[in-house]
């Protein structure tokens, strides 16, 4: 499923990685000139498509406080804020 | 292959370059938390479903609350496969160098998201290392608002190197 604002993929991304932590992976696809992410849990696809460097930021941004909670020793019930 | 963070890093950047020189191909980045465990789930045979619906048992969950999760990197470009995990204790180092390796590395997009057809235009033959002279960009990018042409002057050189 495409979403089309970043604000809104950020929402649900991190609502559905919350509900299932270790099911779920961040997929980066980058291609010539464009730039593909998608979080799925194998239930649900969220993807979010974009060829402008601005995003970039925010997607590195939204993956370093991912790659945070990912590491940390927070298990699934835990629902922290992620800015 | 699976590599230290470090070593990662430094391998993926040559991934980055590979793409950069073909000029073809995806590269992609997964990123997933990693609890220690490599092979996935066997699926319950039948009476294991029956015997788990009568008796609910909670050991995954108290197996879930003693984990130290960690972070699985992984990257693919063509036939190169790499992969990474991060534990807790360097994530910080990890993340840092992971994001400036992206900024650095993601610079074929587009500068700005709101322009005109003109500016697009320009911007594409930057990025796409037409031979033009620096001063036909700028003078394409003057067309548009002043303000524009601030932020894409520094760039545009650094760019014909």
């Amino acid at each position: 499923m495409f979403v089309q604002s970043w604000d809104e993929f950020a929402k649900q991304a991190e609502r559905l990685y919350l509900n299932d932590p270790i099911n779920c992976r961040l997929c980066l696809k980058y291609r010539n000139e464009m730039l593909i992410l998608r979080l799925t849990d194998n239930h649900t696809c969220l993807q979010y498509k974009t060829i402008y460097a601005q995003d970039v930021k925010k997607a590195e941004k939204f993956m370093s406080s991912l790659l945070r909670h990912m590491a940390s020793k927070e298990g699934p019930e835990v629902t922290k804020k992620k800015n | 292959m699976l590599l230290e963070s470090d070593n990662f890093l430094l391998e993926l950047t040559k991934l980055f370059q590979q793409q950069r020189v073909k000029n073809s191909g995806s590269l992609s980045l997964v990123m997933k938390r990693y609890d220690g465990q490599t092979k996935p789930k066997p699926k319950l045979t039948k009476k294991q479903r029956l015997e788990n619906k009568q008796t609910p048992t909670n050991a995954p969950t108290t197996a879930h609350d003693s984990v130290e999760y960690k972070c699985l990197v992984r990257a693919t470009f063509g036939s190169k496969k790499l992969s990474t995990i991060v534990s807790s204790k360097d994530i910080n180092r990890f993340q840092l160098a992971y994001s400036n390796l992206l900024k650095a590395n993601m610079d074929t997009l587009k500068k700005k998201a709101k322009e005109s057809k003109a500016t697009g235009q320009a911007s594409a033959n930057a990025n796409s290392n037409v031979p033009s002279s620096p001063r036909m960009a700028t003078n394409a990018a003057s067309t548009s608002s002043a303000t524009n042409q601030q932020k894409k002057t520094p760039t545009t050189p650094a760019k014909k190197k």
